[in-house]
Formats: structure tokens, C-alpha cells, sequence
């Protein structure tokens, strides 16, 4: 066994090896590693800079994401008044859909949404079982997300009274870089409720009466 | 606080004399542990450097949660644990004689043990298990309690009572073979 003396001494000359060791490894830290790192660090950056000044690197894109989405309340749309040509291309659209659709017609009005160019667009159809109305705001502008809502006013055939209808369907969608939102409401025909106005929260509200017309102007021709 | 913790802390305060307080209190008795742990002397004194050089280069903290002694111990048998794994797979080199073996018992009886009735014990507890030798030794020779002896063995203190039971029962009949008489005092 070894005497105290020994092992006093030992560990004396060990603790001194260990406070060396220690202080080269804090030299070493202090003069090489720390040093290298920051190098690197540096050298990294510069070349980072110089490849994204030289246009190899895109600059950061923030994509928008659904915290970034503004509120529908917060939507704002500013439908101009649309002007004596537009109101000519209205009515020219208007004789037109009744054209193209055989039951249905419906109007578009160019506008703008947060800046967006959109289009808004009313329609109202019939097939002799129901009725239905819907408004629709199209965005056409890329990464633009729209969002609308509206309320459809009717009338009862029975008792004459008017009467106010909920949307049944409210569609958003996105294609090809262009956005959609579709609100609309069916009435069957057994409700013997009419359709006289759709009421968009965005754009101007539309008159039905006008349609209904057209409708049944369409209906007749398809007749003949 | 204990005087090894006193001393202890004097030495992390820096001053050297408090490890040296340690050295001449604990070493010894550290050595045997190790001896009993080790089944070699010589293991035992390097492992019993190596526990004092650890406490003076890491400084491990003492919480204080069980005697300076039991904390102590406890790194010398964690020490040991190590050592057996590095050098399982090694190749044993020159076998400890049984001459070497029988000088090694009697330099520690004669450094450790200063009782004589204590020493017809220790070469008694030479023959049974070095599991049981252990507990007998940190309970007998070190005079630690069941719940020291579990922190230092690091088994429960329910498993240190039956150890102790059956190692008592083992060195019973070990010295009834040797024809000793012991009565603890």
C-alpha cells in the first residue's frame, strides 16, 4: 500500500498536469477554434452575398400564409360606377348570356378588391323545378386569395310579402392562379317564393327583375 | 457537515491541505473497500489514488445527502466498475502468486487492522463470497449503516439487510469450520 505521503504528492502533480491541461485547452480555444469559426462564418457570408448579388441565389420570398389572409370584414371593394361604355357593355353582356344560356342569365362588373383587378358577377337561373341565384367574385390576379358574401331577397307569391333568404352554398376555390368565392341560394319552385334581388356584401346589388325578363325571354325564344 | 466535507470544502476554497485531511482520514479505508471489491491489493490502492486525484482534478460537487465517507466510497466503487469493464476483455498478464496474495492480506491487516479478534475476522471473511465480504466489511470495519451500505453498493437498503443477514449466516459457519470465536463487542 502506498504511504499518504505518496498519494498526496501524486495528486498534487496531477492537479497541476489538469490546470495545464486546461489552460492549453483554453489557449487553443481562444487562439485556433474561436479564430477558424469566425473565418468560416465570414467567408460563408461573403460568398453567400456575393452569389445572391451575382443573381445565382433568389433573395428570401415570405409566401403569405393564413395569419397573413385578411378577414373577409376586412375586405374592402370598390365597384366604380360603371361608366355610359360600360353600361353598353353590360347590356350587351346581358343580351349575350341570354344567348349563350338557355335559362339563366347574368351580369359581370369589372371592379377591384385590395388593389386586385376582380370581377363581379351575377347570375340567376330557372329550370322549371327551381330557382337559383348566385354571385360570384373572381380574382385574376396571381396569389390573390377573394372572398364574398351575400344575402337574396325574394318575394312570397301567396301572401305578396317579401322575404329574406340565406345563402346555401358559399364556394372558394382557387385554379390555374385565379381565385373564386360563390355564394348562392336554390329556391324550389314549390316554395312559391321568387328571387326579385341578390345583395353582395362587395359589389353593387342586382336588380332580378331584369333577368327574370331575360329569362323568359330566353325561355320563349328557346320555344319557338 | 462531516469533517471529510469540511475538509473537502476547505480544498475547493484552495487549500491544499484539506485533500491531504481527506488522504490521511479516508484512504485506508478506502483502499480496503476496493480490496474487497477488486479481490487485488494492488488494483485496489491505484483505484484508491485514482478516487483522490478525481475529488482534486473534477471536483464533483458534494450535496451532502449522505456522509462524506458514504460520497466518497461511492466514486472509489464507480472508479472500480470502470476499471472491470476496460480491462475485461484484456489479457490477464501474470497472475497475483498466493504468495503475493497472502502478503498483500498481511500488510493490510497490519496497516488497518489493529484490533486482533478484529483480525481473526477479516482472515475469516477471506473465504466466503466477495459479495457478502463487502457488506460484512463496510458494516463491521467502517461501522456504515444499511442505508450507507446501499449508497455505496448502490442496491436498495431492503436487499443490503438480506445481504447482510445471509452474509452473517455465511461467516458464521465459516469460522464454526475454523473453530473461531468471535463476540462482537
Amino acid at each position: 500500500m502506498r504511504s499518504h505521503d505518496d498519494v498526496y504528492n501524486k495528486v498534487l502533480e496531477e492537479m497541476a498536469k489538469y490546470e495545464e491541461r486546461k489552460q492549453l485547452q483554453r489557449r487553443l480555444l481562444r487562439t485556433r477554434v474561436l479564430p477558424a469559426a469566425i473565418a468560416i462564418i465570414l467567408i460563408a457570408a461573403v460568398g453567400l452575398f456575393a452569389m445572391w448579388k451575382s443573381g445565382l441565389v433568389d433573395s428570401p420570398k415570405i409566401l403569405p400564409t393564413s395569419k397573413d389572409r385578411l378577414p373577409n370584414s376586412q375586405l374592402t371593394a370598390s365597384v366604380p360606377e360603371p361608366s355610359k361604355s360600360q353600361q353598353e357593355h353590360a347590356k350587351n353582356t346581358e343580351s349575350d348570356s341570354a344567348e349563350y344560356a338557355d335559362v339563366s342569365a347574368y351580369k359581370r362588373i369589372p371592379g377591384t378588391l385590395n388593389g386586385y383587378p376582380v370581377v363581379y358577377t351575377c347570375l340567376i337561373s330557372a329550370d322549371g323545378k327551381s330557382a337559383y341565384a348566385s354571385t360570384m367574385i373572381e380574382s385574376t390576379a396571381e396569389d390573390s386569395v377573394v372572398s364574398v358574401s351575400a344575402t337574396f331577397y325574394g318575394i312570397n307569391r301567396d301572401t305578396n310579402l317579401p322575404v329574406k333568404l340565406e345563402a346555401d352554398e358559399i364556394v372558394t376555390y382557387s385554379s390555374e392562379g385565379q381565385s373564386y368565392s360563390i355564394v348562392s341560394c336554390r329556391i324550389p319552385e314549390s316554395s312559391n317564393i321568387t328571387i326579385t334581388r341578390v345583395v353582395s356584401d362587395h359589389a353593387a346589388s342586382f336588380d332580378c327583375g331584369q333577368f327574370i325578363q331575360t329569362i323568359l325571354r330566353a325561355e320563349a325564344n328557346e320555344i319557338q | 457537515m462531516d469533517d471529510g466535507a469540511n475538509s473537502y470544502r476547505r480544498f475547493l476554497n484552495g487549500d491544499h491541505a484539506g485533500i491531504r485531511e481527506i488522504i490521511d482520514t479516508y484512504y485506508d479505508g478506502l483502499v480496503m473497500y476496493l480490496n474487497n471489491y477488486m479481490d487485488n491489493l494492488s488494483d485496489a490502492d491505484d483505484l484508491a489514488e485514482e478516487t483522490m486525484i478525481v475529488l482534486a482534478t473534477r471536483k464533483p460537487h458534494y450535496h451532502g445527502r449522505s456522509s462524506f465517507k458514504t460520497w466518497l466510497y461511492a466514486i472509489g466503487r464507480h472508479l472500480a466498475i470502470d476499471h472491470i469493464r476496460k480491462h475485461a476483455r484484456e489479457v490477464v498478464g501474470i497472475p497475483d502468486t498466493a504468495a503475493q496474495q497472502i502478503a498483500d492480506a498481511e500488510t493490510i491487516e497490519e496497516k488497518c487492522i489493529r484490533d486482533e479478534e478484529h483480525k481473526e475476522l477479516y482472515r475469516a471473511m477471506r473465504n466466503i463470497k466477495q459479495e457478502y465480504r463487502l457488506v460484512l466489511w463496510l458494516k463491521y470495519f467502517e461501522s456504515m449503516s444499511a442505508q450507507e451500505i446501499a449508497v455505496v453498493t448502490g442496491k436498495s437498503t431492503h436487499s443490503v439487510y438480506h445481504l447482510c443477514e445471509r452474509a452473517v449466516e455465511a461467516l458464521r459457519k465459516q469460522m464454526k469450520s475454523e473453530n473461531v470465536i468471535y463476540e462482537k463487542s
